[in-house]
């Protein structure tokens, strides 16, 4: 101990010199320097540093055993698993729909044909907010921002000559209709002849998420938080290996890394005691969770990556007395966008790929990555076929894959990471005071960071601080031209058919059965899902579900809260 | 798609000379209609407008076209403007002009967000006084929105 401290004294007195005689003059010659004053996207007091040295292991009281330790081990800040296989490091996902069924049937053959290992399902917005593209809600915004999809017979279309098990997952984000997205992918099983041990589903199904940040919600905050759990009950009875929830920093996003990931953590811990409540023991379902993160820039990053890990395998352990390490060993999904701009749109590739490599530097498990055209349109076929060369690229090329946790010991990294951890446990601690994501996001608190910061960021590039190639500095005069998707103007129609079509297909008089039987679960505590599925089997559709949810739970209302 | 979210920003990215923002009373009534949720690149307008010396008025969302004009009408606004990314607003903006024309007013609209090149001309045509599509300067909707006639002045005068 004390060979230590002396090793640590003549570090800073020879740091002290260096300062002095080397850094000094060098800085006088460079001129005053940008400030970093934020890392990456997250926001920090300090300003980083010149240089970090083991003082600043010392300033943290860094521990390798206590703070790192193995990958596949407590507290698995190097990761869930003892190794990965460098031939498939991470799950290569891509986020894809639009249109009618048909449309979207054939990009999903496209991108799996080109290399994609799950396809994560895009519907449109009337989809994800409960109405069928027969509601007077959805003219004009049917097919537009992903597919449309009201029945089981369209979940049948969509994956039309692609078995569920061809693919290493399949998801959909479905936040506000965890339940009837969920029952969908088992019933979509059945048709095609598959149990759901034989398939796996990732589901974002973060309720919370929309209401914080993403505004798809259509029922009050409280059931639907219930619906939401409901899923993760039923895949804990069933013993299934599926996502049941990806707790979502990503969206949150503008408030800064280090709150984004607070508010996933907060979002998480009410969905968690809500189902321990109901009298689960944790090990019976934590491992159905997953941490949707974000953190592009490549030390935040990696940084905050492994400090939401490390928080994760505590809370679990500490707080829920989870025994099982698959409890503590959380999985992270990641999406990157990057500061994706429409000027000279091709930049954007190399912006993707950067977040992208941080992700894979940082171990993240499920990655996908946003088409560098995505801001104008939905992606082109060429585009969406570089989200995915960009991950093969990555996984193939580099070196990346072959050590797990590469940045670990790094002074700057582990200091970062201690840091990003305690700001994160800081605006934690303030969620909670406030009593917890609910309140919080009633009263405002999530909507405010995000603009809050949001408008740090926007003032950062208005005045130039913050540099953003190709906009606020090396702009053109004649911007780039690229070609973009277009959208058959016929989709609107053609759904109108299809749902009235089933409509006179079906057993009516099952369907409404089987609604009255959604309606009258809804109205206690019993798990919503069997009847929702028995209703999807049945061939209800997803606005007649929701129209009962509303009946039953009331429509949200946009308060002041949702406005700031 | 989450992309758009932070695009959406990108309208408001090119320099802004802020401190130096000349005051400036108009009112405006900023909208996102239909279901579209994705809000930020709309509330950190709001505040660039509030800090260029705007009054503003935000709807929040789920706005219909009867909503959006009848706030118009109660807040005696300057300018109404449409914040569209979900690919909607060939449906919306139309309706919202229509409603307009029925309750016998004619307040300028802007409209921005994600907008293909080919929609812009077509949004002119139905009356729309400017179009910011993604990657616009949000600098020149500002001086747009300046040099407008002010209503109110105009109905006092």
């Amino acid at each position: 101990m004390l060979e230590n401290k002396k090793k640590l004294d003549e570090i800073k007195s020879k740091k002290d010199n260096w300062e002095q005689e080397l850094l000094t003059p060098a800085l006088e010659k460079v001129g005053p320097k940008r400030q970093q004053g934020v890392v990456g996207i997250g926001h920090l007091e300090d300003p980083v540093k010149e240089i970090y040295t083991p003082l600043d292991l010392e300033e943290i009281d860094f521990d390798y055993l206590k703070d790192v330790g193995f990958p596949g081990e407590y507290p698995f800040v190097r990761g869930s698993e003892p190794t990965k296989d460098p031939g498939n490091p991470w799950i290569n996902r891509v986020y894809a729909g639009s249109g009618t069924p048909e449309d979207s049937n054939k990009r999903f053959k496209f991108l799996l044909k080109e290399g994609a290992e799950e396809i994560v399902v895009a519907a449109d917005l009337p989809t994800q907010i409960g109405y069928d593209a027969d509601h007077s809600m959805s003219v004009g915004e049917v097919g537009t921002v992903g597919v449309s999809l009201s029945t089981l017979r369209d979940w049948e279309i969509l994956f039309d000559g692609i078995p569920l098990n061809s693919m290493k997952r399949v998801g959909i984000l479905g936040n506000t209709i965890g339940p009837i997205a969920f029952a969908f992918f088992i019933a979509l099983g059945e048709k095609q002849g598959l149990s759901p041990d034989e398939y796996v589903v990732h589901l974002q199904n973060d309720a919370l998420k929309e209401y914080g940040a993403r505004n798809t919600q259509f029922i009050p905050i409280r059931p639907a938080v219930r619906l939401a759990t409901d899923v993760v009950r039923y895949c804990a009875e069933k013993r299934m290996n599926w996502n049941a929830i990806n707790a979502c920093a990503a969206h949150y996003g503008g408030a800064g890394t280090t709150a984004a990931h607070a508010f996933a953590f907060a979002a998480a811990i009410t969905y968690i005691d809500y189902i321990v409540d109901k009298g689960l023991h944790i090990d019976d379902f934590a491992y159905l969770f997953n941490i949707f993160t974000i953190g592009e820039t490549t030390f935040t990053g990696v940084s905050v990556i492994r400090a939401v890990r490390k928080i994760w395998a505590r809370m679990m352990k500490e707080r829920y007395g989870a025994k099982d390490p698959r409890s503590m060993a959380i999985k992270m999904t990641a999406y990157t966008v990057a500061e994706a701009s429409a000027q000279q749109p091709l930049n954007n590739i190399v912006r993707i790929a950067l977040g992208t490599q941080t992700y894979a530097l940082a171990g993240v498990d499920y990655i996908f990555n946003a088409s560098y055209d995505e801001g104008l349109s939905i992606p082109t076929e060429e585009a969406a076929r570089v989200c995915i060369r960009t991950q093969q690229i990555l996984a193939k090329e580099t070196e990346i894959p072959f050590v797990i946790d590469p940045f670990a010991g790094s002074y700057f990294v582990e200091s970062l990471t201690a840091k990003l951890e305690k700001d994160i446990l800081h605006y934690l601690e303030e969620i909670e005071e406030m009593g917890g994501a609910i309140d919080a996001i009633e009263g405002g608190y999530f909507q405010k960071k995000v603009v809050e910061q949001g408008m740090n960021r926007t003032i950062g590039y208005a005045t130039g601080d913050k540099p953003h190639v190709g906009v606020n500095c090396h702009a053109v005069d004649q911007e780039p031209q690229i070609p973009l998707f277009t959208q058959d103007s016929g989709v609107a129609k053609k759904r109108l058919e299809s749902i009235k079509k089933i409509k006179q297909e079906r057993d009516n008089t099952k369907v409404t059965q089987c609604l009255n039987k959604v309606r009258q679960v809804a109205q206690t505590d019993e798990n919503i899902v069997p009847a929702v599925l028995d209703a999807v089997r049945a061939y209800a559709t997803l606005g007649e579900i929701c129209d009962v949810w509303r009946d039953v739970f009331g429509t949200f209302e946009f308060t002041k809260s949702y406005s700031i | 798609m989450y992309g758009v979210m932070f695009l959406a920003l990108l309208s408001s990215l090119k320099a802004i000379a802020y401190k130096e923002a000349q005051m400036d009373t108009k009112k405006v009534l900023m909208t996102k209609m239909g279901l579209d949720g994705h809000d930020f690149g709309v509330k950190i307008l709001c505040q660039m407008y509030r800090n260029a010396g705007f009054e503003v008025v935000y709807t929040g969302q789920r706005q219909t076209a009867e909503m959006v004009v009848a706030a118009a009408i109660e807040e005696d606004v300057d300018v109404i403007g449409i914040s569209t990314l979900s690919g909607a607003h060939m449906h919306s903006v139309p309706l919202t002009m229509e409603e307009q024309k029925k309750q016998n007013i004619d307040i300028p609209v802007i409209v921005g967000g994600t907008i293909p090149p080919a929609d812009v001309e077509k949004l002119k045509k139905v009356g729309v006084a400017e179009v910011f599509p993604t990657g616009t300067d949000a600098n020149m909707s500002i001086e747009f929105i300046k040099k407008l006639p002010n209503r109110k002045s105009l109905k006092r005068g």
